[in-house]
């Protein structure tokens, strides 16, 4: 039996990504709707697949009446950039089997990995129910304002004017502070921004983000 | 047009989406919980998550498709959603500076 405390705190963990996904949901199922997909193909899509910028391209693609293929192979290469996270995390992961890795990893997202791997560097150890509530709560959160996105499009007033569209940029920040303690991780930042920056207009897709994770994980390991 | 697209229609692609998806999320930590790691590979994997997170504040701060831009509304609240970053160590505190003061720039016009 999994411990209710540890249940609470996950999900009150994971209310900075609560806030985050409600515009991104909401806007989502807007765009959905446009494309004409019904409520249970949005809600299906963000159960089955979990992933805010594959779906948004997805959904532009089939739009666009792109088949099967192509927007399989899109998604693909969008969502390549978790192969780093999930590598990220395996050290603290060994103490459990392939079927708890299973869920941990279908639900793994920019924003879960951001918050479980700060836990880690403050020396917290969260049990696997705390993990998968954190990552049960983003996940609902986001089917949840993907589906209302495209029940009531337009009838919702636009949640960027409560500045709800800073909260995940504002996640980063903070949790990125959390890690400048000292000089070898902030050269780490230092260069990771730059490459990511350096990367978006010359790079494909999200190779930014991939160079900038390897090459500025490599300073760190170089560096003595 | 509308609701052409059903959930019996879409299903096949979603399983191709959620397995191209599943795969690069969960190999590598299966495999990599199961392998001793030489300690260059353990050192560079020690400096993985401050160089992501980076990376993915640069992103969420300041690339917008292709493009390097930094709005201005958005560069106004990420300077006292840092401060507050920094003086307290306090995520939750951190997100509400940097949405309250989003809300307070949006309901003075400010930005984009």
């Amino acid at each position: 039996m999994p411990a209710v405390a540890d249940i609470l705190r996950g999900v009150k963990r994971g209310v900075p990504i609560v806030l985050g996904y409600l515009p991104l949901g909401l806007a989502f199922g807007l765009l959905a709707r446009e494309a004409g997909l019904t409520p249970g193909a949005v809600l299906g899509m963000s159960l089955l697949v979990f992933a805010g910028s594959a779906q948004f391209m997805a959904v532009a693609m089939l739009r666009q009446g792109a088949g099967f293929i192509p927007i399989t192979t899109a998604t693909f290469f969008i969502n390549l950039r978790h192969l780093l996270m999930s590598a990220a995390l395996s050290p603290h992961l060994r103490r459990y089997g392939p079927g708890r890795l299973l869920a941990l990893a279908h639900q793994l997202t920019d924003e879960s990995f951001a918050l479980h791997s700060a836990a880690y560097q403050a020396g917290l150890d969260p049990s696997y129910a705390e993990m998968v509530a954190l990552n049960s709560t983003a996940q609902a959160a986001w089917t949840l304002s993907t589906f209302t996105g495209n029940l009531l499009a337009g009838l919702l007033p636009n949640p960027t004017a409560l500045g709800l569209d800073f909260a995940l940029p504002a996640m980063f920040i903070g949790l990125l502070a959390g890690r400048l303690t000292e000089a070898g991780e902030s050269a780490v930042a230092a260069l990771a921004v730059v490459v990511t920056l350096v990367g978006a207009s010359v790079l494909p897709g999200n190779w930014n983000l991939i160079s900038a994770a390897l090459l500025a994980a490599g300073l760190g390991m170089l560096r003595r | 047009m509308k609701g052409s697209f059903t959930f019996r229609m879409l299903l096949p692609l979603y399983l191709a989406m959620a397995l191209v998806t599943f795969l690069p999320r969960y190999l590598p930590m299966a495999v990599l919980t199961r392998l001793r790691l030489p300690g260059w590979l353990e050192r560079w994997l020690s400096f993985l998550p401050t160089a992501i997170l980076a990376a993915l504040a640069a992103q969420s701060l300041a690339v917008e498709g292709r493009a390097v831009r930094l709005r201005s509304d958005y560069a106004l609240s990420a300077l006292p959603t840092a401060f507050v970053a920094w003086r307290t160590r306090n995520l939750f505190w951190t997100v509400l500076t940097g949405v309250a003061t989003m809300a307070l720039l949006r309901a003075a016009g400010i930005g984009t």
